[in-house]
């Protein structure tokens, strides 16, 4: 069964069209807010439109100069104003931008540099802070040249950072608001073909690389074309019906397709993007309701813990101009999806699907929401969804399968290859047709008689916590990389709020002499946070069946009880 | 508040791996980037247990957590509350 045709309801609408549009929103909409950042003390920058693409015109002139011959910027930032002027910069100076997970430590900044080849890194105060910790170590990062970006959120604690980095550390300070850095005119850039560079034959025509976590062990960049992004936009504007009086809330991160696509949309229709750095309810509900705000992109964990927290949205009142709240990059229980609605009485709810390498695949709009909660709704305008035997045959309604992912949303591919298991040419279109090219996403699911997807679970052993993407192999090889152990198993348990934690069972070597908690210390220090097991615990042995596997099952059951005694211990 | 306050500053530097020089009463946790918002519930669980409080969901916000200052004036502040 197959839904959606190529081209339906889809305008040809590309790089040069959104360039052109954000040209047009500069010059009729210059003085109207882009961007509000919301600030301690309830303080808040605003950043207008012609404000916004101004900069991004500077920073473009700037990265053609700091980095003339390497295609992929990286982008070590904070959800600012300043980030998304990287971002549309690097995308006016006909280069790749690379937005990276705050969250990342040395190992994935590390790599990320090395696979990228990249010659600068762009930082800001709030990366100065974490990276700082990893100068001592030899890596990449004292390799490229540091462009620091003082932005309006720089402070006196990132100043004496800055003034204290090593001399042997190449660094540039850039200010976007300075009027010497000449602004690179638009049209300039539109349409350039990249050509010359060894790395244009991957990246070209690319706009993006996101680094998600691999099933290899370290994090993959999945180059999305300049176009695909635009296009991606605008599916999401028709979609959600955004336009110039939408207020959205941004809480996740740009680095995340959920959060990069939501800002992008904004800035498509014209909206405000007011962003909170805090994902604590009642941050959400005072900001929604000093900001006016009308959608909320969020993740399952999001609401999980506002419904936990027992708050709900006043929308007779203080919170009446919220008009939609979406439910991305994961599923919520049964009884969480039922609860959903009284949280935010009226509010439309907008369940999504996709992957970083197939980008927002379906979407179950607030009508089809009563009918069919479960389901992560019909194909975005532009998507050919097909749900597929093992013989590679299309399944019928009803009937379980592979789902796999062409048109609209599909990854270029993988930075440095490695990506013909999961990307290859759709066989439902002729072989010489470009747009022939599909990605499996390893979910299971099946689709009803009238197209609606449900979704049954993964091939491979992917995790989503607290709305992030997990292969536990990236966990286990950090384990084995902080200390000479013997043995590592990793279990993945969902605790009684409904979130999912990691257990890690090690079996230490004669070497070692790390306990627990100290081996816990490291990892933090080469995981992020949300990647380091939420326990660990030193075993003399890995329990197995009798046919010698590991007995998985009992590991399970031990993790559950291990957190609920950690649980007990801390509740006061 | 000063035994709060020292367990504060053992607890961020050795959980977080932050520095002494980062741990001024008023400098900012959360909106520096020293910290991210998946530590924000680890830190909130750790007051509530030292503190021996189950704090109101409306109360945990970022500006009561941005700075060790807000963090011990706040708990001040439910402490006076629930002596009343």
């Amino acid at each position: 069964m197959r839904f959606g045709a190529r081209g339906e309801a889809v305008s040809s609408f590309g790089t040069k069209e959104l360039l052109e549009g954000l040209d047009r929103l500069g010059a009729s909409r210059a003085d109207a807010p882009a961007v509000v950042a919301l600030k301690p003390g309830g303080r808040s920058d605003v950043t207008t439109y012609g404000d916004l693409l101004a900069r991004a015109g500077r920073f473009a002139r700037a990265i053609e100069r700091l980095s003339p011959d390497q295609q992929i910027v990286p982008l070590f930032l904070a959800r600012t104003a300043d980030s998304i002027a990287a971002a549309l910069g690097t995308i006016y100076a006909g280069k790749v931008f690379a937005m990276l997970n705050r969250k990342f430590q040395l190992p994935q900044i590390d790599h990320v540099l090395q696979v990228s080849g990249s010659a600068v890194l762009v930082v800001d105060g709030p990366a100065l802070l974490s990276l700082r910790r990893f100068l001592g170590e030899a890596s990449a990062l004292s390799q490229v040249q540091w462009v620091v970006l003082r932005d309006p959120g720089f402070s006196e604690l990132h100043e004496k950072i800055l003034a204290a980095l090593p001399g042997r550390l190449r660094r540039v300070v850039l200010s976007l608001d300075d009027p010497e850095l000449p602004e690179v005119t638009r049209t300039e850039v539109m349409g350039t073909e990249v050509t010359g560079t060894e790395a244009a034959g991957r990246t070209a025509g690319a706009g993006c690389c996101l680094f998600t976590s691999g099933s290899t062990g370290t994090p993959k960049g999945v180059l999305i074309g300049a176009e695909d992004l635009a296009r991606r936009a605008e599916a999401e504007v028709q979609c959600f019906r955004l336009g110039q009086s939408d207020v959205l809330l941004s809480v996740l991160p740009f680095a995340f397709d959920v959060g990069l696509n939501q800002m992008l949309s904004s800035l498509t229709a014209g909206a405000r993007l007011v962003i909170l750095e805090s994902w604590l309810p009642s941050d959400i509900l005072n900001a929604t309701a000093s900001w006016s705000v009308t959608g909320i992109s969020g993740v399952p964990s999001l609401w999980r813990s506002m419904m936990n927290a027992g708050l709900r949205f006043d929308t007779a009142e203080q919170h009446r101009a919220l008009r939609y709240v979406t439910v991305s990059g994961g599923s919520l229980s049964p009884s969480h999806l039922e609860k959903l609605p009284e949280i935010a009485p009226g509010v439309g709810i907008i369940k999504t699907y996709g992957q970083t390498e197939a980008f927002r695949a379906t979407c179950l709009l607030p009508q089809d929401f009563d009918r069919f909660p479960q389901s992560v709704g019909r194909p975005f305008p532009g998507v050919r969804l097909y749900v597929l035997r093992e013989d590679g045959t299309p399944c019928a309604a009803g009937e379980s399968g592979e789902i796999a992912h062409a048109g609209l949303g599909v990854m270029r591919g993988y930075l440095g290859g490695g990506d013909a298991e999961k990307l290859g040419p759709d066989p439902f279109l002729a072989p010489e047709d470009p747009a022939a090219r599909m990605v499996r996403t390893g979910d299971y699911g099946h689709l009803n008689e009238e197209g609606f997807l449900f979704l049954e679970g993964r091939k491979d052993d992917l995790l989503k916590i607290a709305g992030n993407r997990v292969y536990p192999e990236e966990i286990v090889r950090q384990i084995y990389a902080a200390a000479e152990v013997a043995e590592v198993e990793l279990v993945a348990v969902e605790d009684r709020l409904g979130e999912t934690r990691t257990v890690a069972f090690v079996v230490a070597g004669d070497e070692t002499d790390q306990t627990a908690e100290s081996l816990l210390r490291d990892l933090a220090k080469r995981l992020p946070p949300y990647m380091v097991p939420a326990h660990l615990e030193l075993v003399p042995q890995i329990p197995r069946t009798e046919s010698g596997k590991t007995n998985r099952p009992r590991l399970a059951e031990t993790a559950r009880s291990l957190l609920e005694a950690a649980d007990q211990a801390r509740t006061p | 508040m000063a035994a709060m306050h020292e367990a504060l500053i053992i607890f961020l530097t050795t959980n977080f791996g932050l520095q002494h020089d980062e741990l001024g009463t008023s400098d900012p946790l959360f909106s520096s980037g020293l910290l991210d918002s998946f530590s924000m519930v680890q830190l909130v669980m750790f007051v509530e247990g030292e503190a021996g409080v189950r704090l109101n969901p409306e109360d945990i916000t970022l500006d009561n957590f941005d700075t060790i200052g807000n963090i011990l004036a706040f708990l001040a502040e439910v402490a006076g509350q629930q002596g009343e």
